[in-house]
């Protein structure tokens, strides 16, 4: 081919062009230590690490959501904890008040704290945690238990507990199982996760099959109004109901202990997915910094030598050598 | 026998092509640098005359010839590679104009660094989600909203930049790109004009062969181009027709000019060669048409992801997230009829509790169905467009990626396209351009054959001087 003085220099001037760019190029990336600037440099693997991102930041809000759930948890233990204590406290009374030791005035002040134990239990059942009623089941933006004015019984959401024979509230979170809603738009339970918990599982609910309540506010107050009238007939049995319902807050406090476990658990799987996910974040997107300084002090060295032999290429021709 | 002076006569003719030849390097070397020149080469021709024409020619082996004679001063050009390199020439543009705008809808689309339209429908998932855990609270509500009403600012907003971009290609295209080639268009005429009449007196007008080669040249980066020329018994001999596809946009031989224009039909952006509508192949207006019309997969044949087809996408989407969620919401959250009007409804924008949390009973009873529901709305497949169902979020994340792969496709054409330009160029240039080396023996070879022509002027002139002033002067 025949070579011509333009030929060279656009050539020159293009591979030239070409070498700076490489190397700016390059030099953006490492102050980015990124592989990439732009989804149109890498389609795949930007398009794999959108979905890396969307990934951990789902980890981030369910990690939050079981959060959130959690610090309810440990709200519900201190209150029942707290009932426990109550109940326990109760179960001496009685059993105090209840022996023939015991005069008329002894059982009235026992019956006074009995009564005490219930506005204490009321408080703890209508208790607030970051604005919401954590022992409301599903409604936890209204209180859950009143009393009723006329019998001094508990009612649940309007309704005497005695006369609650079953009740099923749930409330859901997203946790990351799937959420799914059936065609009735209903959301699937076994796709999420429920924190509902209601005070009626703890305080008890409905009477038993001898028509004496299970509830343990309204126990104390039967046995508060025997002390007050110092009236003992069936006070054994009475005392027996009550331990049955103080065994069954025991059982709640296990109930809400396992599920704070079972947050624990989830939240550490969820960060060691989240730890995965960002070490593959860092693959798809992250430059190595040796990697990336290595390419640039080549791509550096042919610019210096494309720049060099240009002083020696561009110059001479058989002009150059006339006398 | 010879004629006295002949040798004279023989010898002026080496010393004047030897003045022409050091005139055309010094030509060649001068323009070296203009765009568009082809180097010239001084076609040189011994002159030979006939025995029997010349009263005193020499007979037999004694003929000699008359010396030499500049026949004409030729242009060195490969035709063959001009239809190559406007061929090539044309192809590489359409790519290049497609990367350079495919760039602009990466930089309102793209992701990768920057928050987008993706982010923030995460953003909006992320806040419902608190929401759910922290129904009835307004301050939750009203994060929501927030997010939902910068979902539906940012729609508009990439809306308006991609009309942007197509409006201003419209202008570019309407107000410089064809009014420089109907100018160029009009050049070529005249030089037509010009150089047929050149020949006509036997000129080889070389420099006017340039500026047309330029010209159409040029016009070859615009569009798919086919020049053609006429033959030496044609009476339109010198003149060059242009044809763009089927179209004549120069025809010499009804002396027709066609004159472009822009026009636009239900949406579509067209341009016609006066009456005729042009199809394009290749070039930078079909790179810029296929922008500004291209439907992508909503046309229904296979179409360029143009602006259009961005267009139509965000339109759809913004329906259908309007769609899904007032439907269970049962009131309207969003209102507008596409992308450039999606905004959140009135009744949300007054009160950030309008979003419902739950369709069982008061609000802030604290249940959270509702909005379980419009997660899992958010998260589940949509029949958002015609051929795409999916969610919103990876609807966005696939425009993102036609973009991107688009532009990465491109970009790859135009440079595999460049290359092959580039390949051709420096063939033509290898043809046509000018070398300092050949220039520079050139330069010494007319400069030699000056001085020996010179030279055996003095030889002869001495000869003479023996003839007439030595010769036969004995014993005087």
């Amino acid at each position: 081919m025949r070579l011509t003085n333009n030929i060279i220099s656009k050539n020159y001037l293009k591979s030239l062009n070409k070498s700076l760019t490489e190397m700016n190029d390059m030099n953006t990336l490492i102050a980015a230590k990124r592989k990439y600037m732009r989804f149109s440099d890498d389609p795949v693997s930007a398009l794999r690490a959108m979905k890396v991102r969307q990934n951990i930041t789902r980890i981030d809000v369910y990690t939050e959501n079981l959060r959130d759930a959690d610090d309810i948890f440990s709200q519900y233990e201190s209150v029942i904890s707290n009932v426990n204590s109550i109940v326990s406290d109760a179960l001496v009374q009685v059993s105090q008040g209840m022996t023939g030791t015991s005069d008329e005035v002894a059982r009235q002040t026992i019956a006074k704290s009995l009564e005490a134990f219930q506005d204490a239990i009321l408080a703890a059942v209508n208790t607030q945690f970051a604005g919401k009623y954590i022992f409301s089941g599903d409604t936890v933006g209204q209180p859950p238990f009143s009393i009723d004015p006329d019998t001094g019984k508990l009612l649940y959401k309007g309704d005497p507990v005695d006369n609650i024979t079953e009740f099923a509230e749930k409330r859901y979170i997203d946790i990351g199982l799937g959420l799914g809603v059936d065609e009735g738009g209903d959301v699937l339970p076994k796709t999420v996760w429920d924190i509902a918990v209601s005070g009626l599982d703890l305080l008890g609910y409905g009477v038993d099959e001898e028509g004496y309540t299970k509830n343990l506010y309204n126990m104390l107050g039967i046995l508060a109004e025997k002390f007050e009238n110092n009236d003992m007939t069936d006070i054994d049995k009475l005392y027996e109901k009550l331990q049955k319902i103080a065994d069954n807050v025991r059982v709640q406090y296990v109930s809400v202990g396992e599920k704070s476990e079972y947050i624990k658990f989830f939240v550490d799987r969820l960060g060691s997915e989240q730890y995965n996910l960002m070490a593959k974040q860092t693959r798809l997107e992250g430059l190595d910094l040796a990697e990336g300084i290595t390419k640039f002090a080549n791509l550096e060295l042919a610019y210096n030598a494309c720049l060099q032999i240009g002083t020696k290429i561009l110059q001479p021709s058989l002009l150059d050598f006339l006398k | 026998m010879r004629p006295t002076f002949s040798g004279f006569e023989i010898v002026k003719s080496g010393i004047q092509s030897a003045q022409v030849g050091l005139d055309v390097t010094g030509k060649n070397i001068a323009s070296m640098g203009a765009e568009g020149y082809s180097r010239r080469v001084v076609d040189q021709k011994t002159v030979y005359y006939s025995s029997s024409t010349y009263k005193y020619a020499p007979v037999g082996g004694q003929r000699l010839g008359q010396g030499v004679t500049i026949d004409k001063i030729v242009q060195i050009r490969d035709k063959f590679l001009d239809i190559r390199f406007r061929a090539a020439n044309s192809e590489y543009a359409d790519f290049a104009k497609k990367t350079e705008v495919l760039e602009s809808i990466n930089d309102i689309l793209d992701e990768t660094t920057n928050d987008g339209l993706g982010v923030l429908i995460e953003e909006f998932y992320e806040r419902l989600q608190v929401l759910s855990t922290n129904t009835g609270k307004i301050e939750f509500a009203s994060l929501v909203r927030s997010s939902a009403q910068k979902i539906t600012e940012t729609v508009n907003f990439y809306y308006g930049k991609l009309q942007q971009i197509s409006e201003l290609e419209k202008v570019n295209l309407e107000s410089i790109t064809i009014l420089d080639i109907n100018k160029s268009l009009q050049e070529i005429t005249e030089l037509n004009k010009t150089i047929q009449n050149e020949e006509l007196v036997g000129n080889v007008p070389n420099d006017l062969y340039d500026a047309r080669n330029l010209l159409l040249d040029k016009l070859s980066k615009y569009m798919n181009i086919e020049v053609g020329e006429y033959g030496d018994d044609s009476p339109y001999k010198g003149a060059v027709s242009v044809k763009c596809g089927d179209t004549y946009l120069i025809d010499p031989s009804s002396d027709y000019t066609a004159t472009l224009k822009m026009e636009e039909d239900a949406g579509k952006v067209k341009i016609f060669a006066d009456t005729t509508e042009l199809v394009f192949t290749s070039g930078e207006i079909k790179g810029t048409l296929d922008i500004i019309n291209g439907e992508g997969s909503f046309a229904g044949v296979e179409e360029f992801n143009g602006i259009p087809y961005y267009l139509k996408s965000l339109d759809n989407f913004a329906q259908k997230f309007a769609e899904v969620f007032n439907g269970l919401n049962g009131g309207d959250l969003f209102v507008g009829n596409d992308a450039s009007d999606f905004a959140i409804s009135d009744e949300w924008l007054a009160d950030a509790n309008f979003l419902k949390v739950t369709t069982e009973g008061s609000q802030d009873s604290g249940k959270n169905d509702n909005v379980l529901r419009m997660l899992y709305a958010l998260d589940s497949k949509q029949q958002i467009t015609g051929s795409f169902e999916g969610t919103f979020i990876e609807f966005v994340v696939t425009l993102m990626a036609d973009a991107a792969i688009d532009k990465n496709f491109y970009t790859d054409r135009a440079s595999a396209s460049d290359t092959v330009l580039t390949t051709i160029d420096n063939q033509r240039e290898s043809v046509k351009g000018v070398s300092l080396n050949e220039e520079t023996v050139n330069m010494i070879k007319y400069q030699r054959a000056f001085e020996a022509s010179a030279r055996v002027m003095t030889a002869l002139d001495e000869m003479l001087d023996i003839i007439i002033n030595r010769m036969g002067v004995v014993g005087r």
